[in-house]
């Protein structure tokens, strides 16, 4: 205990926003330091049955679906929680070592970890013990829309109703804040992962061909959208082909994945109106004058604020920065640990 | 809302436009957007519809009046949203907004000064020391107590007082003193006749006349009852007895003499287990006889310890109070003082003699080992069969 807190005067205060897609580490007085994939790929030895960490993040990630009989390529995280204790400990473990990787000394930082607001007690717990486990002095938890909010600089603090509507990795997450607190929040395990999920099931009703999830992914990036632009955009990609089980390469259209992702982005939305239908009504005034904020990575996706716009008829806008929001936010928060009267922290 | 594909309808405005208005470095992103707008021959009205704004809001942007804006995360994605509605490059016209409003998007490390400078010291580090303190402080004191325990040297509370760190500690040192020094004054004869002279006769005729009146009374009322139940009624029956003893002490005298008589009637009295024994008027006349002959059993139930080598002893009598204490040497010789019956340890049981009214006492038979632990009454010692001394 002691001894930690001396290696304490040593490390980074950290929030971790430990999602399904991307871990994000920011310490405190430097931003954003870490980004990468949580993915870890583990080999496991054929003599003696032994695992052994082989790669994590972004090594980790290019071993996706590409690795031999002895490695396998997981990620630790699904819908927002831990479904693989050990492994996520682990890569915290490597993760927190590569921030302070210039020490001597072995870190003990005080930590933040963001976690979705639906997630259950158990799963709260997983989390926060996973982070002690891997080194951490300290663990806070914060729930993830108060860390968007913060981060994307939202007036939480105000007695005005801000609402945010982050999507993550594995889940989104819609809330209404005031004066520091969350007054309804909303999760569900809807997020970029079950975009590519949509994707590969409709190239392969569609075309009869199998693409792997980062294939999804890449179409995703370039030509998703979640709204009727005015350009079509194209992308070739390649995939087995399932009747003849030969790769075989085709075009898809921005408008095909599109009406492929219609149904995910209809969760979504539906997710929103539920939110402002159970927001009190000066809160909603608050957001309907304003507008509602989007964070988290899914943001990215093209015209998803115009969608959420046209079926609300609020306005949006889209945070600076959306993917690191909620780490930044974290950050701040962090910061503000010490000060009195600030309850930005998740019971548990 | 209003139009089914609103960009593509700006856009189509925005196409017949030869050139779209250069960004001036010097002028806001308000004006640049206004100036876009104007060009497109747009209301602001219609502006305001398709980013669901209130054109009051829309103006305000225009104006660069960021006063009756919301917070700059607002701003900064109504200037995005109505820079795509445009087709203008929405970046420059949010990097000229932060530039023109740097707390708009503060950079990290200012907000880290900020609230670093806002926060209170942190107070861990006056904790921990107080902690430590008290830790040392608790941790000494327990050291220190615990070597009064055992005993140190004289040598050691000489010098005490004055390197003593604490003031409550000296006190304690100064209490703790006639603790573990033996009753050292004992040893010396002047101090041994003082204490003895508490038991001679002369002196304690009141207290030992209540006390054998006590057994007289219990004896002498004839009821039989073996126990000594309430020490009141006692002491009342006893005052009642002591007066007809006192009647009797004439007659009795010639029961004195024998130790063994006084030695049954303080047995009845204080451990009365055998009434059987007694027949009541021969014990009320026994008992009379006790109160009567006091001196001459006092004399007779003196406890004399001699020591023929090195021994280590404690000796405490019936209210536990220390006669003698401490390590004896050869040629000492103690004379007990105090009630008895004693309680006696004694470490060299080869190297002790006792003799109980001049007689010897067998020390060898009540040992174990070397070790003798037993209780002495030497009012018992004439009857050593009934009453076999108590080892532990």
């Amino acid at each position: 205990m002691f001894f930690r807190r001396i290696r304490g005067l040593f490390s980074n205060d950290l929030s971790i926003d430990l999602g399904t897609a991307n871990t994000l580490i920011y310490a405190r007085g430097q931003g954003v330091v870490l980004n990468e994939p949580s993915v870890v790929a583990i080999r496991q030895d054929n003599e003696s049955g032994r695992k052994s960490v082989a790669a994590v993040g972004e090594a980790a990630k290019q071993m996706l679906g590409r690795t031999p009989q002895n490695i396998t390529a997981i990620r630790p995280m699904k819908d927002g929680v831990i479904a693989d204790f050990t492994v996520t400990e682990k890569m915290l473990q490597y993760f927190l070592h590569k921030v302070h990787q210039t020490r001597m000394i072995r870190p003990s930082p005080r930590v933040l970890v963001c976690v979705p607001c639906g997630s259950t007690q158990v799963e709260r717990r997983a989390i926060k013990e996973s982070a002690a486990g891997a080194g951490a002095r300290e663990v806070y938890l914060i729930d993830e829309p108060m860390a968007a909010a913060v981060g994307a600089g939202l007036p939480v603090h105000e007695p005005r109703g801000s609402m945010v509507l982050d999507i993550g990795g594995g889940t989104s997450e819609v809330a209404v804040m005031s004066l520091n607190g969350i007054v309804f929040s909303n999760s569900v395990r809807i997020g970029g992962d079950t975009f590519d999920d949509a994707i590969i099931s409709y190239v392969r009703r569609n075309y009869g061909t199998f693409i792997g999830e980062a294939t999804a992914e890449r179409i995703k990036h370039r030509i998703g959208s979640a709204f009727p632009g005015n350009e079509v955009l194209e992308i070739e990609v390649k995939g087995r082909n399932l009747s003849e089980g030969m790769p075989r390469s085709f075009t898809l259209n921005s408008n095909e994945i599109l009406e492929s992702l219609q149904e995910p982005l209809m969760g979504i939305v539906m997710a929103v109106k539920q939110a402002l239908e159970q927001t009190p009504p000066e809160l909603g005034a608050d957001v309907a004058e304003r507008g509602i904020v989007l964070t988290g990575g899914g943001a990215l996706l093209r015209d998803f604020d115009r969608l959420i716009a046209e079926e609300t008829g609020l306005p949006v806008v889209v945070a600076e920065d959306p993917l690191t929001c909620v780490a930044r936010g974290g950050g701040k928060a962090l910061e503000m640990i010490g000060q009195r009267g600030i309850d930005l922290f998740s019971s548990d | 809302m209003s139009s089914p594909n609103p960009p593509s309808d700006i856009a189509s405005t925005l196409s017949d436009e030869p050139s779209a208005p250069a960004p001036n470095a010097s002028e806001g992103p308000g004006a640049t957007l206004a100036r876009a707008r104007a060009a497109r021959r747009l209301s602001v009205v219609r502006i305001a519809t398709e980013l669901r704004l209130t054109p009051e809001v829309v103006e305000a942007l225009e104006h660069d009046d960021y006063a009756r804006l919301p917070s700059p995360v607002f701003v900064a994605g109504y200037l995005r949203s109505y820079a795509r509605l445009l087709d203008l490059d929405p970046q420059p016209i949010v990097t000229r907004f932060h530039q023109r409003h740097p707390d708009a998007e503060p950079p990290l490390p200012r907000v880290v000064a900020e609230v670093k400078g806002q926060m209170k010291p942190r107070s861990g580090t006056p904790w921990l020391l107080a902690l430590l303190l008290a830790l040392v402080a608790g941790g000494g004191y327990i050291w220190w107590s615990g070597y009064q325990r055992s005993g140190p040297p004289e040598a050691f509370w000489a010098d005490a007082p004055a390197t003593g760190p604490a003031g409550t500690a000296d006190e304690d040192a100064a209490a703790a003193r006639p603790v573990p020094s033996p009753p050292a004054l004992s040893t010396e004869p002047g101090h041994a006749s003082s204490t003895d002279t508490s038991q001679e006769p002369p002196k304690s005729p009141a207290t030992r006349a209540t006390v054998d009146a006590t057994g007289i009374g219990a004896n002498g009322d004839g009821a039989g009852s073996p126990s000594l139940g309430s020490r009141t009624s006692e002491i009342e029956t006893g005052g009642r007895t002591g007066s007809v003893t006192g009647t009797d002490t004439s007659g009795t005298t010639t029961a004195g003499p024998f130790p063994s008589v006084t030695a049954t009637g303080s047995d009845t009295n204080r451990d009365s287990g055998d009434p059987a024994e007694q027949v009541p008027g021969e014990s009320a006349g026994r008992g009379a006889g006790t109160a009567a002959s006091a001196a001459v059993i006092d004399d007779g139930q003196r406890v004399e310890i001699a020591f023929s080598g090195p021994c280590w002893v404690d000796i405490r009598d019936a209210s536990g109070e220390v006669q003698l204490f401490g390590e004896m040497a050869d040629g000492d010789r103690e004379i007990l003082g105090g009630e008895p019956p004693y309680s006696l340890v004694i470490g060299n049981a080869v190297a002790t003699e006792i003799r109980v009214g001049g007689q010897p006492f067998d020390v060898n038979a009540v040992a174990r080992g070397n070790v003798a632990r037993f209780e002495l009454d030497p009012q018992q010692l004439p009857l050593p069969a009934a009453n076999a001394p108590t080892t532990d």
